[in-house]
């Protein structure tokens, strides 16, 4: 019969189209559903680390953050030097005796909260100083001659 | 209470038990102390950092599992960006 193969091949295109439809449609699905999983999962541990730091630094700490932007850590290894560690993700900055000496770029190789981040900088310099400027980029500042 | 965190894209995991009832052989502060050694452990397989913090003093490195720590933290590995 000419007209059977020409229905069989509707019907398949049909099963086939409507599998990729529905495949399309889960995909989506786990696209969007993941999406907004991942935003509130976010918040969420942004907030539990926003909290953790304020368990483990000092007021006076805090209040460095909160109000200026960064944390001076005082290096254990060269006097007079302290480490700006920023309150957002960036470089930290470098000061010897008040003069700003450079940038360090460094950061954890996973995403964390940006709180988190702050208690991470702090605790390698802190203690581990030499093993954090080994692994860290360092950028001389501009100084226009 | 000694407490263990975990930082972590989830924000931190803690773990904490009561020395004082770990010393005295108390069975839910002795697990609790076994899954804070075994998180430990499994973190500094993975290249994570441990520290151990004091009140008032700097933070110290530590490699091996502390139990006379009263805040141990543990942080993923860093690198130069």
């Amino acid at each position: 019969m000419p007209g059977f193969g020409l229905q069989s091949g509707l019907l398949s295109l049909a099963v086939v189209a409507g599998f990729v439809w529905v495949l399309c449609v889960a995909v989506f699905w786990c696209l969007t559903r993941h999406g907004r999983g991942s935003a509130e999962d976010r918040r969420h541990a942004e907030q539990r680390a926003q909290h953790l730091l304020r368990e483990l630094l000092t007021a006076q700490q805090v209040d460095q953050l909160l109000g200026i932007g960064f944390m001076e850590v005082p290096s254990r290894l060269v006097p007079g030097r302290t480490y700006h560690v920023p309150r957002r993700r960036g470089q930290v900055q470098v000061y010897e005796r008040g003069r700003h000496a450079g940038s360090l770029c460094i950061a954890p190789i996973t995403w964390v909260p940006e709180a988190d981040v702050v208690l991470m900088h702090k605790l390698m310099i802190e203690a581990d100083e030499a093993e954090y400027l080994r692994v860290a980029n360092f950028f001389h500042p501009y100084r226009p001659s | 209470m000694a407490t263990l965190y975990v930082l972590s894209s989830r924000g931190d995991r803690r773990v904490t038990w009561g020395r004082p009832e770990v010393e005295a052989g108390d069975e839910e502060a002795l697990a609790a102390i076994a899954e804070a050694e075994r998180i430990f452990t499994q973190e500094r397989a993975k290249g994570a950092s441990a520290f151990k913090l004091a009140p008032g003093q700097p933070a110290e490195r530590i490699d091996t599992f502390d139990r006379t720590a009263d805040e141990i933290v543990i942080i993923p590995r860093m690198a130069g960006g």
